[in-house]
C-alpha cells in the first residue's frame, strides 16, 4: 500500500513542478509507511538528546531497544501522518494561488496596488520622488509612472507563483538591488504583500475564502523575506 | 469612517469572519484562544467577533476621545490579556481584507486609508498602558 501511495504522490504533485528531492524524499517516506518509521527512530539513535521529549516511552536505552518500542512506532506514525497533511495543504496551497492568479489583471491590480500603497502608507512615497504628482488620492490613482511601475512589479510577481518552491533563488538579483541599488527597508515589502492581497481581496469578493487568504499570506510572506535575502 | 461603518450590515458577522482569517493566516494568534473552540463557525468565535464589533462600533461613534472611550479595554489588554502588540496589526490586516471581500470597490483607498489608520489608532490606545 506504501509503495502505491508514494506513486500516486508523485504524479499528484506533477513531476516538472517539484524538485527531485521532494519526490523521492516524499516517496520514500511513504513506501516506508507500513513497514518501521526508519526517520523517527534514526532521530532518537543518531541524536540521543531528542530523547527528553519522550520520557514517557519507556526503554530508550539501545539502538534495538528504541527500534522495538511500540510507542515509538506509534509516534513515527502519528508524525508521519501529519506530515503527509503537510503535503497535501501544499498541494491546495498552489491551487488556491493559481486559481486566483490565472484571473488577476496584471496591469490594474498593479497598478490598484502600488497606489493603495502610495495613499494608506504615504511614507513609502520616499523611493518615488521622481513620480511626479502623488498629493492626492486621485493623482497618485491617476499617476502614469505609478501605473507603469504597479505593472512592472506585479508582472515580477509572477515569478514568484511560477516558482513557488524556490522564491529566495528566482530574487536573489532583485533581493541585490533593492538593497544596493534603491535602499528599500524590506518593511515595505510586507506593506506591499499585505496590499496586494487586499487588492485580491476585493477583486474576488467571497472567492477569496480565509483558506484563499491564507495560501496569498504565505506566498507575499516568502516573497518578502526572499527579495531581503540579500541584504548586507 | 463612519459612512463605510454605516453600510456594514451585520458588524459582528464581519468580524467573526475577521478573527477566522486571522487564524489561519496567522497561525500564531491563535495561541492566546486556548479555551476557544475555533472550528469553522463555532459559537466562541462568533460571540467573540460580537464583542469586538460592539467595541469597535463604541470607537467609531467618539473618534475625538478614543482614550476615554477605550479606557476599559485599555485597561484589560494592558493588565489581564497582554496580547503582543503585534498581534493587532494581524487582526486590522484581516478586517480590512473582511471589509475588502464584502465592500469590493467601494472600499476605495482613500476609505482603505482612513479604516487602516482608524484600526491602528485603536490599537495604539489598547496598548497605551503596557507600560
Amino acid at each position: 500500500a506504501g509503495k502505491y501511495q508514494g506513486q500516486e504522490l508523485k504524479s499528484s504533485l506533477g513531476a516538472t513542478d517539484w524538485p527531485k528531492g521532494y519526490l523521492i524524499a516524499s516517496g520514500w517516506v511513504f513506501y516506508t509507511f507500513g513497514l518501521i518509521f526508519p526517520f523517527f527512530y534514526r532521530l532518537l539513535v543518531v541524536y540521543p538528546w531528542t530523547q527528553r521529549f519522550f520520557d514517557s516511552f519507556g526503554n530508550l536505552s539501545s539502538a534495538s531497544a528504541i527500534l522495538g518500542n511500540p510507542k515509538v512506532k506509534a509516534h513515527g506514525k502519528k508524525v508521519l501522518t501529519s506530515f503527509g497533511d503537510a503535503v497535501k495543504n501544499l498541494d491546495n496551497q498552489k491551487g488556491y494561488i493559481n486559481a486566483i492568479w490565472s484571473k488577476v489583471s496584471i496591469d490594474q491590480t498593479g497598478a490598484e496596488a502600488l497606489g493603495r500603497l502610495l495613499i494608506v502608507y504615504p511614507w513609502t512615497s520616499r523611493f518615488f520622488d521622481h513620480f511626479g504628482d502623488l498629493s492626492s488620492a486621485k493623482s497618485v490613482m491617476g499617476n502614469a509612472k505609478v501605473q507603469g511601475h504597479g505593472a512592472k512589479v506585479l508582472t515580477s510577481f509572477g515569478d514568484a507563483v511560477k516558482n513557488m518552491d524556490n522564491l529566495k533563488g528566482t530574487f536573489a538579483k532583485l533581493s541585490e538591488l533593492h538593497c544596493d541599488k534603491l535602499h528599500v527597508d524590506p518593511e515595505n515589502f510586507k506593506l506591499l504583500g499585505n496590499i496586494l492581497v487586499i487588492c485580491l481581496a476585493e477583486h474576488f469578493g467571497k472567492e477569496f475564502t480565509p483558506e484563499v487568504q491564507a495560501a496569498w499570506q504565505k506566498l507575499v510572506a516568502g516573497v518578502a523575506t526572499a527579495l531581503a535575502h540579500k541584504y548586507h | 469612517i463612519r459612512p463605510g461603518s454605516d453600510d456594514i450590515q451585520h458588524h459582528g458577522q464581519k468580524a467573526g469572519e475577521a478573527l477566522t482569517r486571522t487564524f489561519l493566516s496567522f497561525p500564531t494568534t491563535k495561541t492566546y484562544f486556548p479555551h476557544f473552540d475555533l472550528s469553522p463557525g463555532s459559537q466562541d468565535v462568533k460571540g467573540h467577533g460580537q464583542k469586538v464589533a460592539d467595541a469597535l462600533s463604541q470607537a467609531v461613534a467618539n473618534l475625538d476621545d478614543l482614550p476615554g472611550t477605550l479606557s476599559k479595554l485599555s485597561d484589560l489588554h494592558a493588565h489581564k490579556l497582554r496580547v503582543d502588540p503585534v498581534n493587532f496589526k494581524l487582526l486590522s490586516h484581516c478586517l480590512i481584507v473582511t471589509l475588502a471581500c464584502h465592500l469590493s470597490k467601494d472600499l476605495t483607498p482613500e476609505a482603505h486609508a482612513s479604516m487602516d489608520k482608524f484600526f491602528a489608532s485603536v490599537a495604539t490606545v489598547l496598548t497605551s498602558k503596557y507600560r
